[in-house]
């Protein structure tokens, strides 16, 4: 299955950030920042399972990254982040209808 | 991990749970596959599926019993196991193969063939008292005999009932 990657830079950042939706990652991700993800992205995400979805997501396509190195790219530019992760995780049909776009 | 609540279970959660499930239909599949093959898409059917077959395995609260402190206390896995070797005479592979509505279902049966041997006996032991010389001048049932009562009959509506449930009805 060809996976689908949404890719993002920083001004000032040769690093071209790429996020994909991996099921395996996320497990591995739990265990790493110690939270339900699953649960969190059915609703009130708090800051641990954000930085731990990123940290997911950005696991494929960067095997080194590190726990806190997604915890930096948030600090960077939130908004940037918070709306590539959202198209990597919610479906189709859920961004859609997110409440950025009403 | 199974002790975990099933309201928002984990994507490890998930992920074991469907390669159980498709291990024990036999599907030869990693742990890695499965989680491959969940993708932002299916997510949400796979875990609803998931949660319909983990209720539909799940035995039904016994109707027949009280629900005393001591019937709602928890089993151990051991008394679980202890029973189900003991009582229902199954080995630990067909224990550990079945789910927890089977065995219910299981336990269910063996009561009910318990009950109507005890009942059949208690004919026969309040057929003796109720005619012996000294008679009780009450006579006895053959459920004071048994070990395992049957379940009280529910109590049809009388004239009363009916009289009381119409006036609520006008009111």
């Amino acid at each position: 299955m060809e996976r689908e990657f949404v890719s993002f830079t920083f001004e000032g950042d040769p690093v071209e950030y790429k996020l994909c939706y991996d099921f395996n990652e996320i497990v591995n991700a739990e265990e790493v920042c110690g939270c339900n993800l699953l649960a969190a992205m059915g609703g009130g995400m708090s800051a641990r399972a954000f930085r731990g979805l990123l940290y997911a997501c950005l696991k494929t396509a960067h095997p080194q990254v590190l726990l806190s190195e997604a915890g930096d790219l948030m600090s960077r530019d939130r908004e940037k982040v918070m709306k590539a992760l959202g198209q990597v995780i919610l479906s189709e049909e859920e961004t859609a209808v997110t409440p950025a776009d009403e | 991990m199974l002790t975990t609540r099933m309201i928002d279970p984990s994507a490890s959660m998930i992920r074991a749970l469907l390669f159980a499930a498709l291990s024990c239909a036999g599907a030869a599949c990693s742990l890695e596959e499965v989680g491959r093959s969940i993708t932002r898409a299916n997510v949400g059917t796979v875990r609803e599926t998931l949660c319909d077959a983990w209720m539909a395995s799940m035995a039904e609260p016994p109707k027949r019993l009280p629900l005393s402190e001591e019937n709602s206390r928890r089993w151990t896995w051991t008394e679980a196991w202890a029973a189900a070797r003991y009582d229902l005479k199954l080995s630990d592979d067909e224990w550990l193969d079945m789910t927890p509505r089977q065995v219910a279902a299981l336990e269910n049966a063996r009561i009910e063939q318990m009950q109507r041997e005890e009942l059949l006996i208690g004919v026969l032991a309040a057929t003796f008292e109720n005619f012996s010389f000294y008679a009780p001048k009450k006579s006895v049932s053959p459920e004071t005999f048994m070990l395992h009562k049957l379940p009280p009959e529910p109590e049809l509506p009388i004239g009363d009932q009916i009289m009381k449930q119409m006036a609520k009805l006008k009111q």
